[in-house]
């Protein structure tokens, strides 16, 4: 759940009443998205959230900013984190020496292989987390790009030569690109499962909800294995669309002259 | 009481604190660049080897390279720095810790980095050289500041959104050399946060592959949605950002040109001493703002330094840049006997333009082209060949790798 005022690229919030509230309600684990880079304003703040939410026995803290693990530390709280440094877990020795500085969780970037992402799950002591569903996140600006630039403060674009389109959104907080096509793990998550992956995660962000909700049971089923995977995988791509990403599509970064 | 004067600044200083030593720290893409930077004024260069760093189509340093480099550099009493600040994958991790140790070989002074494990890596196995933490952590906050202090981090380069007020903050809250960006390109977005280049042309930016896709132009039904930021140029308020206490002043580009790099460096070294010891004046600061200007290829703005950056700090019509031909050669040698300049030509010129000679010390000699000669003293009426190798007569001796840049095409 996105903690309003402190998270950042996703569409709905939480206040941290709604939060209380789903929390009394629930015995089901409530991670807390705090994913925003915080300003020295902000900083007592972030204390006082992360405070409630220690009391709250909230299951952990997505966070980007490393204010949120100096002050667990600072304040001596049981709340476990979330590394979520959304293109930066790439590799499991990272993983780790976050796991030694007692970060329990690590979300891996979006733009990984699926062989990367086996292999960080072999080699880290992190529970790993894994976007199974979602419009990618792409990249984020403190900039009010849009209004700059005299648009509304959500439009889609689409770049010309590759044909891609994503869709930005702007908010007090900054300007927000997401892919515009779901990314649907679904062909993966078998393996995923063999691999003892403890965490997958399902951004229902954009996504209409009762095709989210649809997604959601179905999934429920293949890990109960009630459904077969080649079910599975046909229904999801019925539903979201093929769109795999970087799962068998690694990225260069040196051009051959 | 001291009247600190910039541009369009009055800033009033008690005066009572001894000024503390700064540094003006330059990119280098290679051995050429490193060495012209640290003549034309720069304190430290900041470097890329052949892997792991964020410019990987830079030409950057062999081994042999950063060695030479490091021996010229400490010869001259001043510092290189080398950038290790790529998000490592598990396929780079194999070889990365065997690099570190050929790397500090070399005798680097600091290794820049983003990376966690890199950094306690470093702190463990060798006390002696300093860590610097990458704009690519893009640091926003005291509190974070804080964490990675304790970790062992030596100085913070902190992220290009943040204004005046809050570097002061943080200097003031956590005491740790806090290092600035003051001059070059800037990214769109924050710095690390930003998969634009791997989406849509599948380099990966934070690898060093990024192909600058937020300078490319969108469209938006039948309009266009552009998003390029204009350059930081920070000229007129730098004297600020010394007064609060950072340490470095940083200029980005390890892949723009020697002239580029001397000019600015140059310039901003003349700001600096200057306002260290009290003889800046307008007309100073007037002057190398138009130096500063003439070499950009694009607009220039302060940014989120003093300012909300907005629709003033953008660019709205695609790429927006110019190409410079205001440098035209590199001085190689002098001939005392025969007063003679030897030039390696680099944009074209010919009788009659009004040029100038701006040299590694600071000085400055204008001059109006009249005689062209080429490598065997022929006379020649035109210099067109870029790489060629062009003899001036000149009746001062002056430095090697002084250059030579236009100032007025001539007339008719």
């Amino acid at each position: 759940m996105p903690l309003k005022d402190y998270s950042v690229e996703y569409h709905k919030y939480y206040s941290m009443e709604e939060i209380k509230k789903i929390r009394e309600n629930t015995d089901k684990e409530i991670f807390v998205v705090m994913n925003k880079k915080f300003s020295n304003e902000e900083i007592d703040g972030v204390k006082e959230q992360v405070k409630t939410l220690n009391i709250l026995k909230i299951k952990g803290i997505f966070y980007y900013d490393l204010a949120v693990l100096q002050i667990k530390k600072e304040l001596n709280l049981d709340i476990d984190l979330v590394w979520n440094n959304t293109f930066m877990v790439t590799n499991y020795n990272t993983c780790n020496c976050f796991y030694d500085l007692g970060v329990k969780y690590g979300y891996l970037s979006n733009e990984i292989t699926l062989n990367e992402i086996l292999e960080i799950n072999d080699n880290t002591n992190m529970d790993i987390i894994v976007m199974l569903l979602g419009y990618p996140v792409v990249a984020f600006s403190k900039r009010n790009l849009l209004t700059n630039s005299g648009f509304k403060n959500e439009i889609e674009v689409m770049e010309p030569v590759s044909g891609q389109k994503y869709n930005i959104r702007e908010n007090e907080e900054g300007t927000v690109f997401k892919y515009n096509k779901i990314r649907n793990n679904a062909f993966c998550l078998k393996k995923l499962l063999d691999n003892n992956l403890p965490y997958i995660y399902l951004i229902e962000d954009d996504i209409e909800h009762d095709l989210f909700l649809e997604g959601l049971k179905i999934t429920h089923e293949l890990i109960e294995s009630k459904i077969s995977e080649e079910k599975y995988v046909k229904r999801m791509r019925e539903l979201f669309g093929g769109d795999t990403g970087f799962l068998y599509r690694q990225t260069i970064y040196k051009v051959t002259k | 009481m001291r009247v600190f004067l910039s541009l369009n600044i009055i800033h009033l200083s008690d005066g009572s604190d001894e000024m503390k030593e700064v540094e003006l720290l330059s990119p280098a893409g290679d051995l050429e660049r490193l060495k012209i930077t640290l003549l034309y004024g720069a304190d430290s260069v900041y470097v890329g080897g052949k892997k792991y760093n964020l410019r990987a189509n830079a030409t950057n340093f062999t081994i042999e390279e950063l060695k030479e480099g490091c021996s010229f550099a400490h010869n001259l009493g001043k510092k290189v720095f080398f950038t290790l600040n790529i998000v490592f994958h598990d396929e780079d991790l194999e070889e990365l810790y065997d690099y570190i140790d050929q790397i500090v070989k070399c005798g680097v002074d600091a290794f820049i980095v983003s990376d966690i494990a890199v950094i306690k890596y470093i702190k463990e196995k060798y006390k002696n050289i300093e860590v610097h933490l990458s704009t690519q952590c893009s640091v926003t906050n005291y509190q974070e500041a804080l964490f990675y202090k304790n970790l062992g981090v030596d100085r913070i380069v902190l992220a290009r959104e943040l204004s005046i007020l809050e570097i002061k903050q943080i200097i003031d809250k956590v005491g740790i050399d806090i290092e600035v960006f003051i001059h070059g390109a800037m990214c769109t977005c924050l710095s690390g946060r930003c998969s634009l280049s791997n989406y849509v042309t599948n380099r990966d930016a934070n690898r060093g592959g990024c192909s600058q896709v937020c300078r490319f132009c969108f469209e938006s039904g039948d309009k266009t949605f552009t998003m390029a930021t204009k350059d930081l140029n920070t000229a007129t308020i730098i004297t600020k950002l010394i007064e609060i206490g950072v340490k470095s002043f940083k200029v980005e580009g390890r892949m723009r040109s020697i002239y580029y790099l001397a000019t600015v460096i140059g310039s901003y070294r003349k700001i600096i001493d200057s306002f260290k010891n009290n003889t800046l004046t307008q007309e100073i600061l007037a002057e190398q703002l138009k130096i500063l200007a003439r070499v950009s290829n694009r607009e220039s703005s302060t940014q989120f330094l003093d300012h909300v950056a907005d629709k003033s700090d953008q660019y709205y019509t695609g790429r927006q840049e110019i190409s410079n031909q205001d440098y035209l050669g590199l001085i190689i040698d002098y001939d005392k006997t025969n007063k003679i300049i030897t030039l390696k030509e680099r944009n074209y010129f010919e009788k009659g333009d009004r040029v100038e000679i701006f040299t590694p010390s600071g000085k400055t000699y204008p001059l109006i082209i009249d005689k062209i000669y080429d490598e065997d003293m022929n006379l020649i009426t035109v210099a067109r060949h870029p790489e060629e190798i062009i003899k001036l007569y000149f009746e001062e001796e002056i430095e090697k790798y002084s250059m030579l840049r236009l100032i007025e095409k001539k007339m008719g």
